[in-house]
């Protein structure tokens, strides 16, 4: 065999070929098939028999999807970007199904297993007429064993969901209901739901095998299963918000008690509640892992007093808008050294000394410190501990932020991983800052600077021509990039936002008040591209949202809890 | 091979090329098909094994890397060895073009050593990455054999995918 030659597509197998191609994503893979005849049949395999489907760069379309997806019994995981339109699949042992109804409820029905839980999204049509009928799916889905079901069952009537709990697989391990009344809620956990199957039992319990349970609801009964491992109470109205002012800590300490083996939870909403009952919950949910709490105007510092002497690895904490905490209660969590997701949005009382303490989280993965009172000096310790770990930071309306704090995190920073930044509502941030992110060469993929109004055009042009790593192509990694509101866009921009600057980008988000026809334009010229002008908010968030405040609201946690235990 | 005690065996391979390089019996065991071999016929250890698949080049890389490996392993578990590990093979992979690339997978297969041709499928994989049709052919050195309707109409079928792509080098 001569050494140094160029080697043809004879001597290399045919198995070798396919183990690469699975290491590729459907976009790739799509693109191999054009190549070559032999390429396009090992591409049709390969979705055969694909774990993992995966299309988040553009919204399919069903014409461009049902050709992709061949029967495939493998299949765990499917996500799809769905932008403004509905679709509901369903895996079933001939493969996927996909109905699409645009007309439809409100929440998008995805369904995988539970390693790969689906993300769920609400788009802007909210409907009022329901013309899916439950009958079409048979809920017990024959070829998963444990299912992930989420959907929003406000507009069905009454006496229609208790009979389709009935139908509920007894594997059924994780339930998530939004928008659900308490009186739904009564009857999901109580025994009299349904027709009796079995007659002669005393107690037929529905949804015996529950682990996950998600409920959006308006009044909360005694009613818990005792193997509930994932708990999310949460009392979301569109616009307001409110609170579940008859729970105190008894409730709490009630729920403690059962609900032991706990892994994760999530409570917003409860004004009542003090240090007391949130204290009961970590020192008895010995498993727990994840925790959530939203609008807890009595959590203060001395909940986490004596965390030390728990045995709790925390690696998910979210405190929102919790006014009372303060830098000291920073300070005691991150003995939780394996942290992974810290948000403390809202907590207007967090500034620089928190911060220190944060650098030693070396492990943590996203950072969300909205609206704090964090000033440059503070950012510099996140340089020397966790900037280089980071996947998601954000410092949202930390009003005193400036330009410096860029330089302060990225000049000169090697190995950084930093995907998603967001550096909106920051009054003093000003090209120059952009100009150093530019040329510190940070791999982001997701840039959010809304209603900074320093920001201009010189922004746009340095970002276009940021070159990251050994790829050639200019702005190439940015997918999102949100300029809604900034003071010094002009039409220059949109010339260095067509193509062939921003290969990558998918999301824009701009003034509406700019010409229509050169926001067209642009949309003409590259029709992938997703253009926001009214202010939205764009992408996919994958923390939860539970302000009105907000026009959207984003993906469960899940979703980004498996990425980053990739 | 952790139980057995250390030997200084050592084990002569010899390339396509007519080298004979001479490796440790440890380092040589990590070789899929010289195992094989060895535990077919137990009393070989003196002759030189042949690898008429493997050119010296590929030979040294792939001993370097074993040596490399093995003692890493030998180290501990620690999460900086991983680290150490990690940035070895980002090097390997980074310093071959994407010829001797495909030379080095090539020669890895046929030595059947699997942690190797794991690493260098994914550093394949992540060369062929969002990149254009033509590279994707000269990569892996294969003729189109579409007509050129035939390959307009897969280009019209997956317009989405052309979208992000990289543009081709030159």
């Amino acid at each position: 065999m001569a050494s140094g030659s160029v080697e043809s597509l004879d001597q290399l197998p045919a198995a070798l070929l396919a183990i690469i191609m699975t290491k590729l994503d459907i976009s790739s893979i799509c693109s191999l098939a054009v190549t070559c005849r032999t390429f396009n049949s090992c591409a049709f395999h390969i979705l055969s028999f694909l774990p993992n489907f995966h299309i988040l760069e553009i919204s399919p379309s069903m014409g461009l999807m049902k050709p992709l997806l061949p029967p495939n019994p493998h299949l765990k995981s499917l996500k799809l970007e769905c932008g403004l339109s509905v679709k509901v699949m369903i895996t079933n042992e001939k493969g996927v199904e996909v109905y699409e109804r645009s007309h439809l409820v409100s929440t998008i029905l995805l369904v995988g297993t539970q390693s790969n839980p689906m993300p769920w999204k609400k788009s802007e049509q909210l409907k009022a007429s329901l013309s899916l009928s439950f009958s079409h799916f048979s809920l017990p889905l024959p070829s998963t064993n444990e299912l992930n079901l989420m959907f929003d069952l406000s507009l069905f009537l009454r006496h229609n969901f208790a009979r389709v709990w009935a139908l509920a697989s007894e594997k059924l391990t994780s339930l998530e209901i939004v928008y659900i009344s308490s009186v739904m809620v009564t009857e999901l956990l109580s025994p009299n739901v349904g027709p009796r199957q079995y007659p002669d039992q005393i107690q037929p319990s529905v949804l015996p095998s529950i682990q996950k349970l998600s409920l959006a609801v308006d009044y909360i009964t005694d009613t818990m299963h005792g193997r509930l491992k994932h708990l999310s109470l949460v009392w979301s109205q569109e616009f307001l918000s409110t609170y579940f002012k008859r729970v105190n800590d008894l409730g709490i300490l009630l729920m403690a008690e059962k609900c032991a083996n706990m892994e994760s939870i999530c409570l917003a909403g409860f004004c009542r509640v003090t240090d007391t009952g949130f204290k009961t919950l970590l020192h008895s949910c010995s498993s727990l892992y994840k925790l959530k709490v939203c609008h807890g105007s009595q959590l203060t510092d001395l909940v986490f007093h004596d965390i030390a002497a728990t045995s709790l690895s925390l690696t998910h904490v979210s405190f929102r808008w919790c006014n009372l905490l303060t830098n000291h209660a920073i300070r005691s969590l991150v003995c939780n050294i394996g942290l992974k997701v810290l948000d403390l949005r809202g907590c207007k009382n967090l500034g620089d000394e928190a911060l220190p303490a944060i650098g030693f989280i070396r492990e943590l993965k996203m950072l969300q410190l909205d609206n704090s009172d964090i000033t440059d000096v503070g950012i510099a310790y996140l340089r020397h501990g966790i900037i280089s770990s980071l996947i998601s930071l954000s410092v949202r309306g930390c009003k005193k932020l400036t330009d410096k704090s860029i330089s302060v995190l990225f000049d000169g920073s090697s190995k950084l991983q930093l995907q998603e930044l967001d550096l909106s509502n920051l009054p003093s941030l000003s090209d120059n800052g952009v100009l150093t992110l530019a040329k510190s060469r940070v791999p982001i993929s997701e840039l959010r600077m809304r209603q900074c109004p320093l920001i201009g055009d010189t922004s746009v042009m340095a970002l276009a021509s940021m070159q990251v790593g050994d790829e050639r192509g200019h702005g190439s990694n940015l997918r999102l990039l949100d300029l809604y509101n900034c003071g010094g866009i002009t039409q220059l921009s949109f010339r260095w936002l067509k193509k062939p600057y921003f290969p990558r980008l998918r999301w824009l988000g701009v003034m509406g008040s700019l010409n229509r026809d050169i926001v067209d334009a642009l949309a003409r010229n590259r029709p992938y591209l997703h253009v926001a002008c009214h202010g939205e908010e764009l992408g996919t968030d994958p923390w939860n949202n539970l302000n009105g405040s907000y026009m959207h609201d984003y993906e469960e946690l899940d979703e980004l809890e498996q990425w980053v235990q990739e | 091979m952790s139980t057995v005690p250390v030997n200084n065996n050592k084990i002569t391979l010899r390339t396509a090329d007519n080298h004979d390089f001479e490796v440790d019996e440890a380092v040589a065991m990590e070789f899929g098909t010289v195992k094989t071999f060895f535990d077919e016929n137990p009393d070989a250890s003196d002759e030189p094994i042949p690898l008429p698949n493997v050119s010296s080049k590929c030979l040294s890389t792939i001993i370097e890397y074993c040596k490399f490996h093995l003692a890493l392993r030998a180290r501990d578990n620690s999460s900086s060895v991983e680290d150490e590990a990690k940035a070895y093979d980002e090097e390997l992979v980074k310093a071959h073009d994407n010829e001797s690339l495909i030379e080095l997978i090539l020669a890895v297969n046929y030595l059947n050593i699997k942690d190797m041709l794991d690493m260098l499928n994914q550093g394949a994989a992540d060369r062929i990455k969002n990149k254009s049709v033509q590279y994707v052919r000269k990569f892996f050195g294969i003729e189109n054999d579409y007509t050129p309707e035939e390959e307009a109409e897969l280009r019209a079928q997956y317009q989405w995918v052309f979208e992000g792509v990289d543009p081709d080098e030159d």
